[in-house]
């Protein structure tokens, strides 16, 4: 199981990404040059900043020049070096990576109000990167909760139950998504809005998980060693977590993996649109919202940068699930692609 | 007979179940047998006579789609037919052991056998550590397992049938019952395993003061082991008594038409 999973080279890789991405989260007060607070007017939009080695044709200690804001013949803001004045970069101080006051380094840029959008993302991924996780967790529990009491008791259970499911399930996503998070007092501070939007995603999100696991139940309920364990006075509780619940996590695994993702995307779309983390406080979705005029990201392409890091866990959650799928249910892979023959 | 009278540990009496339903099929008509103290009961029968809906009525684990219609089932003193599945559940296992055909179905392959064993004390009584592992393992060993620790580290699939069936027997005695169900416990066992469980069957008889219903279609395996046999042909028992009696007498035609089949 092991072996075929780490044969997938992707798999692999997605692994080790979303290795460097988690920790680069877990350490980001020392990772990010600034603050995800750090403002900066003077500095709107300010591109990325070079690094030099070199002055006056001598070689020295990586620094960056001061900046300049100009504006052009359209009146819109330029930003050009300042030769004149010269800060040394500054390593392993405070933080990882800083530039001697007031000199400031952009790594991807500037955001509308100075901020480094790099340590940005870094904070941010603490936000995105963590509401899947909990959020699976928690539709987790609840579908397979909900999914193994429907099918092994069967009848007006299974059928109130699934009922409740389907009407989940009925309602579009995101319109749900709203309706729900309009339902949530708006004088909530960032932890109470956090956590609303995690419990919002994950109420959407147990329901096609439940059906599954129910299925899976109602065929699993019928093995001898269901009946067994009722023979020798397990309770139908212990019956359900013990001999019933663990024959589904093969499935269940690879489908928490894939429906990862969800949440990550379900977080942005929230925070898009100003309805989910809200600044200063930054996430990968609120981070977005200044890119959605077509003129700024002309002006300032770097705003861009969030989507890429949304799109590169999204990838890797999708690899390492198919990956573990593949992994947990050999027979499948088998009968899809081999068994044709 | 002479002797003291022997008190019954189990008592069926006028046992009716049928297929739920408009035209439901009766299953059971009217059974009754007794199950004296201390004696192992065949129970005999062809496919469909009722003989494996007799042991889940037993014990009060009757498929949704069958029902109870009538009979009183008295099981040490007590009639427990009217029992809720709480009061049930506190008998089963503890004080009625039940043994299945298909000891690799009937264990769960994701789990050990020491842990599903000590899963069945552990829903009977307050135990941990050293205490429960003894208890696991003296139940293994006196099921006849000459290595008990290795037997309860073992998956299911690691076990070979006979080793599997003398587990499932250590499941159903470890909390002590005085009743055990053993449903065909030896159908898919090679005649010469077959003939040490059944022997295990009668030493566990003398050393835990076990009554037993064997449940088979077997008559060979009862002619062995039974004292006494109940015949079941489509739901009803055509045939009652010592086995001796029965088996070399028979009076129902259907009792005759078994003993000849065995012939062949």
């Amino acid at each position: 199981m092991k072996a075929i999973f780490f044969r997938n080279r992707f798999a692999v890789m997605a692994l080790w990404l979303l290795g460097v991405l988690y920790g680069c989260a877990l350490f980001a007060d020392f990772l990010a040059p600034y603050s995800y607070k750090d403002e900066a007017r003077g500095f709107s939009y300010c591109p990325p900043t070079a690094v030099h080695w070199i002055e006056n044709g001598r070689l020295r200690a990586p620094f960056v020049y001061g900046t300049k804001l100009m504006f052009d013949e359209f009146r819109r803001r330029v930003y050009a070096e300042d030769r004149s004045s010269i800060y040394p970069l500054e390593f392993f101080g405070a933080r990882v990576l800083g530039v001697a006051a007031p000199g400031r380094m952009y790594v991807l840029g500037a955001d509308s109000r100075g901020r480094d959008i790099l340590s940005r993302i870094l904070y941010g991924a603490r936000i995105s990167l963590t509401i899947g996780l909990i959020g699976v967790a928690i539709s987790f529990a609840l579908g397979l909760i909900v999914g193994g009491i429907a099918g092994y008791y069967g009848g007006r259970i299974d059928n109130i139950l699934m009922r409740m499911c389907e009407v989940l399930m009925m309602a579009p996503g995101f319109y749900l998504l709203l309706a729900l998070r309009a339902a949530v007092p708006d004088n909530f501070n960032s932890v109470q809005v956090y956590f609303s939007i995690v419990i919002i995603l994950s109420v959407i999100g147990w329901a096609g998980l439940a059906r599954v696991v129910r299925g899976m139940c109602l065929s699993l309920r019928e093995r001898d060693y269901v009946l067994a364990a009722r023979t020798f006075g397990l309770s139908d509780l212990q019956i359900i977590v013990r001999h019933i619940l663990p024959h589904t996590v093969a499935y269940s695994i690879a489908a928490v993996m894939l429906s990862i993702p969800g949440y990550i995307l379900g977080e942005s779309a929230l925070s898009l649109i100003g309805l989910g983390i809200q600044d200063p406080y930054a996430s990968w979705g609120n981070m977005l919202s200044d890119a959605m005029s077509i003129v700024r990201i002309q002006f300032a392409p770097w705003i861009l940068w969030p989507a890429f890091f949304i799109f590169l866990s999204v990838v890797c959650f999708n690899v390492i699930g198919d990956a573990l799928r593949d992994a947990l249910d050999p027979l499948l892979k088998r009968e899809t692609f081999e068994g044709r023959g | 007979m002479t002797g003291p009278v022997q008190e019954n540990i189990l008592s069926v009496q006028g046992l009716s179940v049928r297929l739920c339903g408009e035209n439901g099929t009766d299953i059971l008509r009217s059974v009754s047998f007794d199950v004296p103290s201390g004696m192992i009961v065949g129970i005999v029968g062809g496919s469909g006579s009722g003989k494996t809906t007799l042991g889940l009525a037993v014990t009060g684990l009757l498929p949704a789609a069958m029902e109870r219609l009538s009979g009183r089932i008295i099981y040490g003193g007590r009639d427990i037919s009217g029992f809720s599945s709480a009061e049930m559940r506190v008998i089963r296992g503890a004080k009625i052991g039940m043994a299945f055909q298909e000891p690799m179905s009937a264990f769960d392959p994701v789990m050990t056998i020491g842990a599903q064993i000590a899963e069945t004390v552990l829903a009977h009584e307050a135990a941990s550590g050293p205490a429960l592992r003894e208890r696991v393992l003296a139940a293994l060993r006196s099921s006849g397992i000459s290595d008990p620790v290795r037997v309860a580290a073992a998956y299911p699939f690691e076990l070979s049938g006979g080793l599997r069936q003398r587990a499932m027997i250590a499941q159903a005695i470890v909390c002590g019952p005085n009743l055990l169900i053993a449903d065909e416990p030896t159908s898919s066992l090679d005649i010469d395993t077959q003939g040490k469980v059944l022997d295990l069957f009668k030493e566990l008889r003398c050393s835990l003061g076990l009554s037993i219903i064997l449940i088979t279609h077997d008559l060979g395996v009862v002619r062995r082991t039974a004292d006494r046999v109940v015949v079941l042909c489509r739901g009803s028992v055509v045939e009652q008594g010592d086995v001796r009696q029965v088996l070399t007498f028979p009076h129902a035609v259907y009792t005759r038409t078994l003993l000849e089949a065995e012939m062949i």
